[in-house]
């Protein structure tokens, strides 16, 4: 909750300070030789990145319950948080980027600014992607993901997004993450105007194609998990029957509980 | 939420009424946790993973999800925390009055 709240204050944040250049070079053209030496400053940087991270992270905590308190007590200041440190490490990661690392382009995608000028933004974050793209072995599934992030973070049109999602589920060689791309794209907003019968429809037909093409994956998995629940888990239907065990080992069943008013609640301690 | 989920089954203790967990926690985090919180709420272990057979089956995407079934094992609220979930149980407990 307290994080959910910080990732949320801290965007809005960084997005009203920091300005970065696009990059130069065009991210597209990527030199095949992987030097180690550009390996090895790519994995410290990696940690010096966490590592400012992890601070910063504490630093707003403190930071924002102070001001929280202070706003109990009837304080009326503004929240003044300390600025990101991601930003000051963009240039360095793209610089990398530009040589050809997959994981520091994913990085610059991860933590793009919104501040970059609305015009030629679509078409840098289209050439970082591609550029992953590009790279056999590259993590995918966080491409696919990022793709859709900065679809709903209005950074990329929907037409825009679709296209490279549709570009991932064609070439990525990982299955889980054509899945991924699959799923992200049937999660785009449909075009105006279908009713909601029509919407519903849409939306099974496109997590059917899912757990067709993609049924032993993860995300595969959820598809059909989807589809599960929009068709046995509404409202006034019996429960399906959960059969399996406590962590001991004893068996339990759904059904064990008939008779009393049960609140079935998927947690965990986290 | 587990404050909130102790006092629920405290005050219902003489009541026809269950809370029934599917936990996604490692067994180890779970047993530690479940002693140190006073969790006394039977759950089923889902592999512990939020990408266990239960959860995936049931298509969840969210934690903590909640469903409210009354006593014939009808789902009659979704989605429903704290004292919107209480307010679920108290008025299906009353029906079977």
């Amino acid at each position: 909750m307290i994080l959910a709240l910080i990732l949320t204050v801290a965007s809005s944040v960084g997005g009203a300070t920091v300005l970065h250049p696009a990059p130069a070079g065009s991210p597209q053209e990527v030199p095949k030789t992987e030097d180690a030496a550009l390996r090895a400053r790519l994995l410290a940087l990696l940690d010096e990145s966490e590592e400012a991270y992890t601070k910063w992270e504490a630093a707003f905590s403190k930071v924002y319950e102070a001001w929280q308190k202070a706003v109990e007590s009837g304080s009326e200041e503004p929240l003044d948080p300390p600025k990101s440190p991601m930003p000051a490490f963009f240039e360095r990661f793209d610089a990398l980027a530009t040589s050809g690392f997959p994981e520091a382009q994913l990085w610059c995608l991860q933590n793009y600014h919104a501040d970059v000028p609305a015009e030629g933004r679509a078409k840098d974050i289209k050439a970082r992607a591609l550029a992953v793209l590009k790279v056999q072995g590259a993590d995918h599934v966080t491409l696919a993901n990022v793709v859709a992030s900065h679809f709903r973070q209005e950074l990329l049109s929907k037409n825009v997004a679709a296209n490279l999602l549709m570009l991932i589920e064609a070439n990525a060689t990982d299955p889980e993450a054509r899945a991924t791309a699959a799923y992200r794209s049937a999660g785009l907003p449909p075009p105006d105007g279908l009713s909601e019968e029509r919407l519903e429809e849409r939306r099974l037909n496109a997590l059917r194609g899912i757990v067709e093409m993609y049924g032993s994956t993860t995300v595969g998995k959820r598809a059909a998990g989807e589809i599960f629940a929009m068709e046995n888990l509404q409202i006034g239907m019996v429960a399906p029957e959960i059969e399996g065990t406590d962590v001991d080992g004893n068996p339990m069943k759904l059904s064990d509980f008939r008779g009393k008013v049960v609140v079935l609640d998927f947690w965990g301690f986290w | 939420m587990i404050p909130h989920e102790k006092a629920l089954v405290k005050r219902l203790q003489d009541q026809p009424f269950a809370l029934v967990g599917v936990n996604s926690d490692t067994a180890e985090r779970y047993r530690k946790d479940r002693a140190s919180l006073g969790v006394t709420w039977p759950s089923f272990f889902d592999d512990g993973s939020t990408r266990g057979p239960i959860a995936l089956s049931w298509g969840i995407r969210g934690w903590p999800t909640i469903y409210v079934l009354d006593a014939e094992g009808r789902i009659r609220f979704k989605g429903v925390r704290d004292e919107e979930m209480d307010a679920a149980v108290d008025q299906l407990i009353a029906e079977m009055r």
